[in-house]
Formats: C-alpha cells, structure tokens, sequence
C-alpha cells in the first residue's frame, strides 16, 4: 500500500482503536498492524503527538509481566477529533469513489 | 544492532527533547523490543523492523514539532558549537573593550588636558602674583642695579679720589645709611616674602608629586589585583559559570584604574618635561623656580653688590 495513504490513516486507525478500549502502545501497535502494514516504530510518535495534543490521556497500570504498562484513553476532544477525521475520510473516499467510477463509465 | 546500542544511539539522536519525554519515548521502544522478544523474534529482529534509525528519529521530533535536519546538524555540530560560541563570546568582549578603551581612552585624554592646564594655569596665576609682589620691590632694584653697574664703572676710575673723600662725605652718607635701611628692610622682607611664597609652591609641588606617585602606586596595584581576578573569573566563565556580568565588571574597574594610574603617569611625566623646556627660556631674563638656591644667592650678592653701588654712587656723587 502507498505510504503516504498508510500515514494519512494512520491516525484515524489509532484513534478508533483506543476509543473501544484502553490499550499500552505494544497493544496498538499490533492492533493497528492488523489493519495496515505499517512500520511499528512511527506509531510511538503518533501516540506522542496525539497525547502531547490532548486527544490522549495516558495511566499507568501494573501488569503481570514486566514493567508497568501506559495505557491511552482517548479524552472527549480525541472523540470530536476521530469524529471529525471520520468524517473527513468518507468524503473523500465517497468523492475519490465517485470520481473513478465516472471517469470509468465515462 | 543489539538493543543497548540501538537505545543509546535513538537517544542520541532525540538528544535535542527534554530529558523527561526522551526517557519516556525510549522506554516505549524498549518495551516494544522486549515484548517483540517475548513473543519469540531476537533483539536484532525487532530493532529492524523499526526501520532506519535516522528516519525513525525524525519521526519522532516531527511528532515533537522539532525539524530533524536541526537535531541532526545540531548533533554534528555539537563539539564545534560550544567553541564557537565561546569565540563569539571573546569577538564580542573584544569589542566592548575596545569601545570602552576607545571611549575612556578619548575621556582620560580631555581630562589629562584639562588637568594639565588647570594645573598650568594655577601655576601661571602664582607665578604671576609673585613676579607682582616681587615686582614692587625688584622694580627698584632693576634700576639701582643699572645705577651700581654705572656707579662701579665710574667708582673704578675714580677709587683714588674716593679714598681721599672718605672721612669727608662722612655725613652724606649717614642720610643715605638711613634711607638705605628703610630701603633694605623693605627689599629683605620681599625677599622673605618671595622665599616664603617659592618656598609654599615648592611644597605644594612636592606634595602634588608626593600625591600623584602614591595614587599611581594604588591604582597600579588596584589594577593588578583586579586583573588577577579577572583571570580566575575568566577561567571560572569558560567552565560555565554565569559569572559574565562580574567578570565583565572586573574588567571595567580593571581598565579604569590602570587608566587613572596612566592618567597619573602622565600627570608626573608630563609636568617634568615643560619646565626642562622652560628653564633656558625664563633662565635669560629671571632665575625660575628650580633654581632657586642659586638664584637666591645670586640675588643677595647682587643685594650686596647693589647696596654697596649705590653708596659709591653716592659717593661718586
């Protein structure tokens, strides 16, 4: 898949996942893995940045193995801000759709 | 790459965040490599799949909002940077110096001149009020001296005469004896009040020397000390310490009492060489200062010389 299409989703893709639960970053990133086949080490800085912009809160929770595990939780403005994305996204995939289609049956 | 070299060199190259959020970007790459090991790949395994570790770090400062490029021209400049900083720091200390001696310099000049001056000036006025008060007085004796230099050349032809008129002009003279009294206590207490007042000068001359040395001496040994703590503050600076205003400080009191032990220097040197100038000019018409002693006896000899001219004149009269 394009790069750059994999890093402009990149962030909705992140931003969904923690809405349905909590997650440590590992988690994320095998999460996010599944979805698309990205470099693991550039979703830590994503998590950073979305943190660092208030869409993240992060906590600390014990686990069995190892070290404690900081987990994200996404805030009411990373809600807005997935919302938004989302619904950035369909348009442009209901516009690029419709435009390829056109241009086929055209 | 194993983990502990990919971890110091991640740092490294994320030296330019704070310490608190680079510990904790890098403990997540940490966990990650150990969580990847825990599910069966190696250290090298995981820390590949992260990719290049310059496009990863520029990944993250551009998550941080910092550009890569200056992390990476920072990280390549840094040995240099401190350098070059501190040449900066000297470039711009040099020239603040250098306007400041330039300024103090031009300062110090107008006021040596304007010492200088004074100090003639006040010379000049005392010199001239003496030559005043002695001019009442040495007026006459101007003129007896062109009267006993007549008297002697006449007095020389006539010494066989004047030995014969002796006993005879013997009340003559006692007049003259009484206005030559007046004349001479009069002429002794100028001359008392000339010495008395030659004397003072010469004091204060002596003082003012006294003076300039002493202070030159302080202000030296001032500056010496001064610069010696500029030294160990300058050493001090170059290790980082915010001592910049002091040192600068230290330098400026530094400079300006070197300045004012040169203002001295020059005071003491420059006093001496005008009347070494001086001294064969005003030595033609009338003895100067320095030569006091002599003059003094050349004066008296003249006194007597005079006074004795004057009675032959009278006589010869």
């Amino acid at each position: 898949m394009n790069a750059q299409f994999k890093k402009g989703v990149l962030e909705l893709i992140v931003l969904e996942s923690v809405r349905q639960r909590d997650m440590y970053g590992y988690e994320l990133v095998e999460e996010v893995s599944k979805v698309v086949d990205v470099n693991e080490g550039t979703i830590y800085p994503l998590l950073k940045r979305l943190t660092n912009e208030h869409y993240f809160e992060t906590y600390l929770r014990e686990s069995t193995e190892g070290p404690p595990r900081k987990y994200y939780h996404l805030t009411a403005a990373g809600v807005l801000y997935r919302d938004s994305l989302e619904e950035e996204w369909n348009e442009l995939t209901e516009k690029v759709g419709s435009f390829l289609k056109e241009s086929q049956h055209g | 790459m194993d983990k502990k070299t990919f971890i110091r060199e991640l740092k490294q190259a994320l030296s330019v965040l704070q310490e608190e959020e680079l510990d904790d970007i890098v403990s997540e790459y940490e966990q990650h490599i150990d969580m990847k090991q825990a599910s069966g790949l190696t250290e090298e395994e995981a820390i590949a799949d992260f990719g290049s570790l310059n496009k990863l770090a520029a990944d993250i400062l551009e998550a941080y909002h910092v550009r890569a490029d200056y992390a990476a021209a920072r990280e390549g400049q840094e040995s240099s940077l401190g350098e070059h900083r501190r040449r900066k720091v000297f470039a711009k200390t040099k020239e603040i110096c250098a306007r400041f001696g330039n300024l103090l310099g031009a300062g110090m000049r107008k006021m040596c001149g304007w010492v200088k001056n004074s100090w003639h000036g006040t010379k000049r006025f005392l010199a001239g009020s003496i030559r005043w008060m002695s001019g009442l007085l040495p007026d006459k004796t101007g003129e007896k001296c062109r009267e006993a230099t007549e008297g002697i050349s006449q007095a020389g032809e006539k010494a066989d005469g004047r030995k014969r008129r002796g006993r005879t002009a013997g009340n003559q003279e006692k007049g003259g004896l009484q206005t030559g009294m007046f004349e001479r206590t009069g002429k002794l207490m100028g001359r008392i009040i000339l010495f008395c007042c030659e004397m003072s000068l010469w004091m204060i001359g002596i003082l003012w020397n006294g003076i300039c040395i002493v202070g030159v001496l302080c202000c030296s040994l001032f500056g010496g000390c001064c610069l010696f703590g500029l030294g160990i503050l300058a050493v001090l600076l170059l290790q980082g310490y915010p001592l910049a205003g002091v040192t600068l400080a230290c330098l400026g009191v530094a400079i300006s009492s070197f300045s004012a032990a040169w203002l001295g220097m020059t005071l003491l040197w420059r006093r001496k060489n005008p009347e070494e100038t001086e001294k064969p000019v005003s030595g033609n018409d009338k003895p100067s200062r320095p030569l006091m002693g002599s003059g003094q006896n050349d004066e008296f000899g003249q006194n007597k010389e005079d006074g004795y001219g004057k009675m032959e004149a009278r006589q010869h009269a």
